[in-house]
């Protein structure tokens, strides 16, 4: 596993092992979880795993990722299934642990946690992206 | 049953047992393994699946919990707890194949395969649900996921079914090994048996054995202190430890082997028993066996079975058993003594064993004793008359020199030689000179005090210490009563012989200080007696001839004069009326360290009155002969070797053997020799002389008559005598004067009368030329003398000879075949 420092700040979009997307764009990794981008390269589809509302990783993805605030996230999301279009698959897991645990058994699902959970056994069968190439704790790292 | 078969018995119980023990152990061995595999492949085996069941059917409970939940928080214990029960059915089927049993190894990879595509189809599943797509899932589920699970589930039932088989076979494995262990062990139990049976009993027999040694070793011990004893015995006698002490030492060893036995010793030969010691007996039985009517202040001796009675007797007063009486004996079968052991009655111990280990011992003791008294007696003692001899006979002149001094008397020596018994000797033999001698002894001690002492001095020679007397004329009547002794007759066992002896005197101190000077002043008066004619005495006086001291010394001298080379040989041509070399004649020479030169005509006549004749004679003949025999194969010309005989060496009738046997020992033809005996002695002895030249004569040895007509035979008489040639004797040769016309009728008479009997003739003594020329005239055969030729020695006549040689190839074919000496 990869060394990705200390920085308790930082955050990890991890996928499955299988997943073969190992670096993202970092407007990639927005458009997933705008739910602009709904599929992986191989056509499977996206299953965005977040974390609940008081959680670090989610104030991290409204607040810095994605700009906006929790409810206006909600609506945006609910006007694509009323759009018509395929609905953005989204699950609220309680922690990183089980976060990693449901991307360990979704091949299609991306996760947002914090660097520091990448040490938890629940997190160590999943990968964590490149970010614009850049991993973890690597100078010039977006997530953080 | 004999050893070795016991030995093989022994070794196949034990190769038998220790086969046993190896299958037992072996089939333990085999057991624990069965029981081991057993215990891994199904026991592990059976956990293994059953964990491998419940761990599928736990995998399958948590799935489908993970499907009835909607919450993907409460979904995902149960889908981590179906993965982790999932991973737990992956390592058991990895434990299961590890095992490596090749029946279920099919089974379990079927499992393994459906429960892949269970697993597979799971996780799809799995997914669709926590994606949300619970519809999607059931298709799955019941499209792949129930299958999937019930054929894992069938391929669990299989394995299973494989394991119990595998159990059953296994059980009965186990059960065969079990009995094989069984068997091994039973094998083994029965061979422990045996095998510590046999131990048992070789401890036991081992035990018996180590008992019966420390007996043995007990026996050992006290025999090898019985040996010491022995040995210390056998020490004692022959350091010559005293009799007494060392039979005391003997019968103590009956304590040592049975305590209460006692024995007792007597010595003495047959009707003889001097009680010695008695050992381990009651003092009153002790002193009562003294008292053995054996015993010399007894009744007079008894015989073995009386004293066996009486000590038997003697002894049960005493509460006491006698052994047999053991009788002692010498090497040379005579007895020396007698033993016997005395038991307390009723102690039953066997007598033999210990009575003839004692036997032996005392027997050796006692004999040894009685050697060293033997010996000792014998070393100061005539052996044949049992006097003292002059060893001790001049120990007790010499104390009684001493008595003498200190008393103020005196005493005498006196040496006795007993007149003519040389000639009972050489008439009667040396058994009758024997039995004469002793006779005299027990005269001599018969006559005398009991404080004089009688010895004897040598052959027929006595001598006698006279003490505590007055003067010289003690001495005297003491001689004269010594002569009065041999007055009557001796009586011997086949003979009475008339002897008488001449004595001579010494006086202590006045003719001597010590016993050395005694003696032989004694033995100078001897002689004076003795040619005073014998059967008297003589004191000795100072003034005594010299002749007779010379007289003494000679024959002192004489009779080791061969023994030390003193006497030779010179030799006397004869020398033919050709003048060649006829012959020569050995003559007999003596130089004498302490007398010089001594002239035959000197020590002939002791030769002959010592009896040393006969010795000095072949002595004579054997040195001429062989130097003769030794001329002849250098090839010197020396026709005859004469040769002077005395009568004396005719006595025993040996005569002509000795000289045969030297003749053939040196390799001389008899021929070569010549013996001359005078006149004097063939006359006397005529018969016997006669008959031993007769025989010589036919062997080819010639005879000579020497200093013919100094006796008194008649002219006449030369036809009688068997010899060849006639010598005659110097006196009438130096009377021989062309002018004397007495002594040259006498001389020409014997000539004419030996030619006439076909004798040769030498006339001997010639010193001048006009006597050679005269016996010339005469017809004289041979002549010898100064003129001619002195004596001389070997070197000088070999000297001659070689002037004269005369090559040995003339010799006559017959003498040159006798150089060869006979092989006997």
């Amino acid at each position: 596993m990869p060394h990705y420092g200390a920085d308790p700040a930082g955050f990890a979009a991890v996928v499955h092992q299988s997943n073969p997307i190992h670096n993202l764009r970092f407007g990639d990794l927005l458009s997933m979880f705008e739910g602009a981008s709904r599929e992986w390269p191989n056509g499977s589809r996206v299953v965005l795993v977040e974390r609940d509302a008081g959680s670090a990783p989610f104030r991290y993805l409204i607040g810095h990722l994605l700009n906006t605030t929790p409810g206006e996230y909600k609506r945006s999301l609910q006007s694509i299934e009323y759009r018509g279009d395929l609905p953005v698959s989204i699950k609220i897991l309680n922690s990183d642990a089980v976060a990693c645990q449901f991307v360990f058994n979704v091949p299609s699902a991306i996760a947002i946690v914090e660097t520091g959970s990448l040490a938890l056994p629940a997190c160590g069968a999943v990968q964590a992206l490149r970010i614009d190439g850049k991993l973890p704790g690597e100078e010039g790292y977006r997530l953080k | 049953m004999s050893l070795w078969l016991r030995r093989v018995f022994v070794a196949v119980i034990v190769l038998g047992a220790m086969l046993g023990s190896f299958l037992g152990v072996r089939g333990l061995n085999q057991a624990v393994i069965s029981t081991r595999d057993l215990y891994r492949v199904d026991t592990a085996g059976s956990q293994m699946e059953s964990d491998l069941e419940y761990e599928t059917q736990e995998s399958r409970r948590a799935f489908l919990y993970a499907l009835v939940v909607t919450d993907p928080n409460e979904q995902l214990p149960y889908v981590a707890e179906a993965r982790g029960a999932s991973q737990r059915v992956d390592q058991a089927v990895k434990r299961l194949l590890a095992l490596g049993v090749p029946e279920i190894s099919a089974d379990v990879e079927n499992f393994e395969r459906a429960w892949k595509k269970y697993d597979q189809a799971r996780d799809e599943i799995m997914a669709l649900i926590l994606e949300g797509s619970s519809a999607a899932a059931m298709g799955v589920e019941s499209e792949r996921g129930k299958p999937a699970f019930a054929r894992a589930l069938a391929s669990l039932h299989a394995l299973k079914a494989g394991f119990e088989v595998r159990a059953r076979s296994d059980s009965l494995q186990v059960n065969a090994t079990l009995w094989r262990s069984i068997e091994g062990l039973a094998a083994f139990v029965l061979s422990t048996f045996l095998i510590l049976g046999l131990l048992t009993k070789a401890n036991r027999s081992r035990r018996k054995a180590l008992e019966s040694l420390h007996a043995t070793n007990a026996d050992l011990d006290e025999a090898r202190d019985i040996e010491r004893k022995r040995a210390s015995i056998l020490e004692m006698v022959s350091t010559r430890a005293a009799l007494l002490r060392t039979l005391q030492k003997i019968v103590a060893l009956t304590s040592r082997s049975h305590a209460g036995v006692g024995a007792a010793v007597w010595t003495g030969n047959t009707g003889e028993a001097h009680f010695q010691v008695a050992g381990n007996l009651p003092q009153e039985l002790s002193e009562a066996l003294k008292l053995h009517p054996c015993a010399p202040s007894g009744p007079p001796p008894v015989g073995l079975e009386q004293f066996s009675r009486y000590s038997g007797t003697l002894a049960a007063e005493f509460a006491f058993e006698a052994s047999p009486p053991k009788e002692l004996r010498e090497a040379s079968g005579e007895r020396i003594g007698i033993l016997q052991m005395f038991r307390p009655a009723g102690l039953a111990i066997p007598w033999q064993p210990m009575l003839d280990q004692m036997a032996q011992l005392a027997s050796v003791a006692i004999e040894n004793s009685l050697l060293y008294e033997r010996l000792a007696f014998q070393a100061q003692h005539d052996t044949l008359t049992g006097l003292p001899n002059r060893l001790l006979f001049q120990d007790r002149v010499q104390q009684g020199n001493r008595l003498a001094l200190r008393h103020g008397k005196k005493a005498a020596v006196i040496w006795i030689d007993l007149d003519k018994f040389k000639q009972i000797n050489d008439t009667l033999g040396h058994r009758v000179g024997d039995e004469v001698l002793c006779e005299v002894a027990r005269r001599l001690q018969g006559c005398l005090r009991q404080s004089d002492s009688v010895a004897r001095a040598g052959g027929d020679e006595f001598t006698v210490l006279a003490q505590d007397l007055a003067g010289p004329g003690d001495a005297e009547r003491a001689a004269a009563t010594i002569l009065s002794a041999f007055t009557l007759p001796l009586q011997l066992a086949s003979h009475q012989i008339t002897i008488a002896a001449s004595l001579g005197i010494s006086m202590f101190p006045d003719h001597g200080e010590d016993p050395i000077t005694l003696l032989r002043n004694a033995d100078i008066a001897m002689y004076s007696a003795k040619r005073a004619g014998g059967g008297t005495f003589r004191m000795f006086r100072s003034a005594l001839s010299d002749s007779i001291q010379r007289r003494v010394l000679l024959e002192r001298e004489l009779k080791t004069a061969l023994e030390r080379n003193e006497l030779s040989l010179e030799y006397q041509p004869l020398m033919g009326r050709n003048g060649h070399l006829d012959g020569v004649e050995a003559l007999l020479r003596w130089n004498n360290p302490e007398a010089g030169p001594v002239s035959p005509s000197e020590f002939i006549p002791i030769a002959e009155e010592t009896g040393l004749i006969p010795s000095i004679g072949e002595w004579v003949t054997r040195t001429a002969c062989r130097k003769a025999a030794q001329w002849l194969h250098q090839g010197y010309d020396v026709p005859c070797t004469a040769v002077n005989v005395s009568a004396l060496q005719f006595a025993d009738g040996k005569f002509p053997a000795l000289v045969e046997r030297i003749l053939r020992e040196c390799g001389l033809p008899p021929s070569r020799l010549e013996l001359e005996i005078t006149e004097t002695a063939l006359m006397n002895n005529s018969e016997h002389v006669i008959a031993q030249i007769e025989s010589l004569r036919r062997q080819g040895v010639h005879f000579a008559i020497d200093d013919f007509g100094t006796g008194y035979s008649s002219l006449s008489q030369l036809q009688n005598l068997p010899v060849d040639i006639v010598k005659i004797d110097r006196s009438f040769i130096k009377d021989l004067d062309p002018k004397a016309v007495g002594c040259t009728i006498l001389v020409r008479g014997i000539i004419a009368l030996a030619h006439n009997l076909s004798l040769r003739v030498v006339a001997e003594g010639v010193e001048t030329a006009q006597q050679l020329a005269l016996l010339n005239e005469l017809g004289c055969d041979i002549n010898q003398g100064f003129f001619l030729h002195r004596p001389m020695s070997v070197e000088a006549l070999e000297e001659l000879l070689r002037a004269k040689r005369k090559s040995v190839e003339d010799l006559p074919e017959t003498e040159l075949s006798n150089l060869v000496p006979s092989p006997a």
